[in-house]
């Protein structure tokens, strides 16, 4: 009977019409899921409970975790340029945001048997990602700051991990607290809390860039270890005036970067010219974008090519602008004895317990002789010794270090200190700046030192002394 | 493939463990403060209700379809599971315990049905009374209806709201069905022929009940049921009629019909915009859809587990997005396995449109089936952006008491034309009486006309 026959043939079709829901499902769920499993207005992302990955300190302690839905920050105030925030209405910042895929885990991918393997694995869990940072030293360095605007760069010298990166002010970035002070914390264009100056801040570098000069003179042959400079106090370049703290007289090289000597920089600055300064600024790598710290700003390298420009540089005025972490970075090359290792924030990611990915250190580079780092290193220590950076000086400890007040626009001089610790087996580097905040070797140096105490009383550097 | 009472014992034993398992996991993520052992108690009383449907009928029917109670439990269970869950979410903590005892209810009314509809032929005879009721339960509906969403589709009873048209679509099937089988003959035939009065009559009075039918649904802005029926009007014309010019006709009609209604309705210009792209309108009328999409991006191949997902973000979800939230939480093979489910019980119940001899029976039958499954299909194919979304329940998962019953009274029908077309000892004294009325109703029509 033919009514039947068709009945039939409605009913496959009608059957088979079933499968298109399905196709629906898989559509969002396997072909588009990248793109919506990841949306930033996804629910899931925001409020699923333990499934957005951690972020943890070096010692696997959580730096950054979810709890009943919300995300927990031990650190508080003091990680939160570094760490950034997490919330369901502003989205996400810092680290947060720059790790936000591999936080959130995988989606499923398009190849079955990759989207398979997740499944065996537990499905999109996310992964853990594990920094370099050390918490208590990342929390010992945010209140070493003191309150002023600033921020501090802790590198450890073997391997370049960056063990803090401090920076103030700050803001509580907890989902409540944030959306409540929302307006102070974005809207502050003076305070600018949600930058991390420790590797988003870019100043000029101030007197702390005469170790880099005093490096690449050294190197190209344009100053020799025993060469002695006369100071007056001041000196005259074409229309630039070269201004001296004090009259220093007869300096040795040593000598002239432990007082500071603008004279005589200015000096070297001319030998170099812009080409070579620049040339040095590469070799230290501050062009680098340094693929394994998140959200890094590159150095501006200077520009300006005037008559007076290379004396004026050559101080770490014009138009320099670096961050705290690239002066951290050279300080730690003459603490490696010329040789330069990569700075890294991101040690390994955890999928589960296995770790998917880990930081591979590249081989280190060659920067400066090691003859010319010893004698650059001499210098330093002397600053710290007997020079501009006394207030940097920890009892029994042999430090490093070099001051820097930078002349800017804002105000006041901002206090720069970078250097190292201990100075015969260097373990830590240090930068330090303070925004605004006077001279580097009264303001900036004491930082440093609270900042290098503190790290050298880390278990790992100070198990390796015994 | 005839179904034993065996295979329906498996099957209904697979259903008691995912209860069992089910009401076991929920005990888990209780909200604190919340008795754990309430979803076990009440997946107990699901569990119970079933098997006293399905053993009453195994017993009393021998020869009856015994895996079609089954399958709709493994739909039912699944979907409750995940509604009772959803009520955590959004602190409608008496969610899953209500919807538990519509499904116990429906279960009673299911046995109800079968047990005392002794001969559904009777329904024949009222074809028009269906109709008329129909067209009058819509029109008070419009009187008389809260308006939610911009749709007048609840009415309020003592406090409990539920939507008629889960009952008048029953109706209307009931009336397609008789008519379609009383004038098929005539429908048959040319418009333009020298006897054209009469197929002129038989026509004019389908197209004014549908017509009149659908009118009332758009004016009610009830797009999914319109489109419901429209679909089983469609489906059960072709296969009684096999009028492919009329079909064509009322194809070109519905089309004008649906241009119009786009170009006069903004609800409608809405629902095709937020399909076409809900994000648009992420903040507004898009919301809901752009909140599937993200629950079933979520899914995976196994779902985030019951839980952990976040359908409870999609507004009235259990209403009906239950198929994402399930697709969520169970993954892409949560989903096949309930898609499968349907597949195999509404293979079951075109089964019985097809086997069945009497031929009132096999295009009820037909109908019914058509109406469950195409109204699945509207609300699977709406949830997963398919087409666009109207607001369709999806039958046996969505939360609710008038579409749990409806459904189940439906169901029960269903039952009731397999068994009291096999002549077998245990129902032999009913078969006779019937067959006998049966008899004499299929020789008057052939008389008579
Ligand atoms: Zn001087």
């Amino acid at each position: 009977m033919d009514v039947k026959e068709r009945i039939r043939r409605l009913a496959y079709i009608y059957l088979a019409l079933f499968f298109v829901p399905l196709l629906g499902v898989s559509r969002y769920a396997f072909f588009e899921c990248d793109e919506y499993a990841n949306h930033r207005d996804n629910h899931y992302n925001m409020t699923a409970p333990a499934l957005r990955g951690s972020i943890l300190d070096c010692h696997f302690r959580p730096m950054a975790y979810m709890h009943r839905s919300a995300r927990v920050y031990p650190l508080g105030e003091a990680a939160a340029p570094l760490l950034g925030y997490y919330s369901r209405i502003y989205g996400e910042a810092g680290l947060e945001s720059a790790l936000n895929k591999k936080l959130l885990g995988n989606p499923i991918p398009r190849d079955p048997w990759a989207a398979y393997k997740i499944w065996k694995k537990g499905g999109r869990k996310g992964d853990d990602i594990v920094l370099t940072v050390d918490s208590d030293l990342q929390k010992k360095a945010f209140e070493a700051l003191g309150g002023y605007k600033g921020a501090a760069a802790v590198m450890s010298v073997r391997d370049g991990s960056l063990l803090a990166l401090a920076s103030a002010p700050s803001y509580n970035p907890e989902e409540k607290l944030l959306e409540e002070n929302w307006e102070e914390i974005s809207r502050d264009e003076e305070a600018a809390r949600l930058l991390n100056r420790s590797i988003q801040g870019l100043y000029p570098p101030g007197s702390t860039f005469k170790v880099l000069i005093m490096s690449g003179c050294l190197e190209d042959g344009f100053v020799s270890a025993n060469e002695s400079f006369n100071c007056e106090g001041k000196d005259l370049v074409v229309n630039f005036v070269l201004n001296c703290s004090a009259v220093h007289g007869k300096v040795s090289l040593k000598e002239a970067l432990g007082y500071s000597c603008n004279v005589a920089f200015g000096r070297m600055g001319l030998r170099m010219q812009m080409e070579g300064i620049r040339k040095w600024m590469r070799a230290f790598r501050m062009d680098d974008p340094l693929k394994d710290v998140p959200g890094a700003a590159q150095a501006v390298l200077p520009t300006v090519d005037t008559s007076s420009a290379p004396a004026e540089t050559a101080i770490g005025q014009g138009d320099t602008l670096v961050s705290p972490l690239h002066m951290a970075r050279i300080a730690a090359v003459i603490a490696n004895k010329g040789l330069d290792v990569e700075p890294h924030l991101l040690r390994e990611q955890l999928s589960g317990s296995d770790a998917v990915w880990r930081y591979e250190p590249e081989k280190a580079q060659r920067v400066i002789s090691k003859k010319n780092a010893a004698l650059v290193a001499e210098a330093m220590e002397f600053t710290v010794r007997e020079g501009t950076g006394m207030a940097a000086y920890i009892p029994g400890v042999r430090v490093a270090g070099k001051t820097g007040s930078a002349e800017n626009p804002h105000g006041k001089v901002h206090a720069w200190f970078i250097g190292y610790a201990p100075a015969e087996d260097p373990k830590v580097a240090v930068s330090v700046i303070l925004e605004n905040a006077g001279g580097g070797g009264k303001f900036a140096a004491p930082v440093a030192r609270e900042i290098m105490k503190a790290a050298l009383e880390l278990p790992e550097f100070k198990s390796g002394k015994k | 493939m005839r179904s034993t009472a065996a295979s329906g014992a498996v099957l209904m034993g697979i259903v008691t463990v995912i209860l069992a398992y089910g009401g076991w996991a929920l005990s888990f993520i209780v909200p604190s403060g919340r008795d754990v052992w309430l979803p076990l108690e009440y997946a107990g009383l699901i569990a119970f209700s079933a098997w006293i449907a399905w053993g009453a009928l195994a017993l009393c029917y021998r020869n009856g379809n015994h895996n079609i109670l089954p399958l709709t439990m493994f739909i039912i269970t699944v979907a409750w599971l995940e509604t009772y869950r959803l009520g955590f979410s959004t602190e409608d903590f008496s969610q899953g315990p209500r919807q538990a005892v519509f499904i116990a209810a429906g279960l009673a009314l299911f046995l109800a049905v079968v047990v005392c509809l002794r001969d559904y032929r009777i329904l024949e005879d009222y074809k028009y009374i269906f109709l008329i009721l129909a067209l009058l339960i819509q029109i008070s509906v419009m009187l008389f209806g809260m308006r939610i969403n911009g749709a007048t589709l609840w009415v309020d009873i003592g406090g409990h709201s539920f939507q008629p048209f889960e009952f008048t679509r029953i109706l209307l099937v009931f009336f397609l069905a008789s008519y379609l089988r009383q004038f098929r003959g005539w429908l048959r035939m040319d418009l333009i022929s020298e006897n054209w009065r009469l197929p002129h009559r038989a026509f004019i009075m389908l197209g004014l009940g549908m017509a009149a039918a659908e009118i009332l649904l758009v004016v009610q802005r009830d797009l999914g049921m319109a489109l419901l029926l429209f679909g089983i009007f469609v489906s059960l014309f072709y296969a009684v009629t096999n009028r492919k010019d009329i079909l064509a006709l009322a194809f070109g009609l519905s089309s004008v019909g649906a241009y119009f209604c786009w170009r006069i309705y903004p609800h409608v210009q809405e629902r095709v915009s937020n399909w076409l792209d809900p994000f648009v309108a992420f903040d507004g009328s898009g919301y809901q859809i752009c909140q599937a999409i993200f629950s079933l991006a979520n899914a995976g191949l196994d779902g985030t587990g019951l839980g952990l997902g976040g359908a409870a973000y999609i507004p009235a979800v259990v209403n009906d997005f239950t198929f994402v939230a399930i697709a969520e939480e169970f993954g892409i093979m949560g989903a096949g396995a309930l898609l499968a489910g349907m597949i195999l019980l509404f293979a079951e119940c075109f089964g019985i449109s097809l086997r069945v001899k009497d031929e009132f029976g096999s295009i009820l039958a037909a109908g019914l089936v058509y109406m469950l499954a195409w109204q699945s299909l509207i609300n699977l194919l709406g949830v997963t952006k398919v087409l666009p979304m109207t607001g369709v329940a999806l039958p046996f998962v969505s939360a609710g008491g008038t579409s749990m019953l409806s459904c189940f009274a439906v169901l029960a029908l269903l039952w009731r034309i397999d068994i009291s077309d096999t002549p077998l000892k245990k129902t032999k004294r009913i078969r006779r009486a019937d067959g006998a009325s049966g008899t004499e109703r299929a020789l008057e029509a052939e008389n008579g006309r």
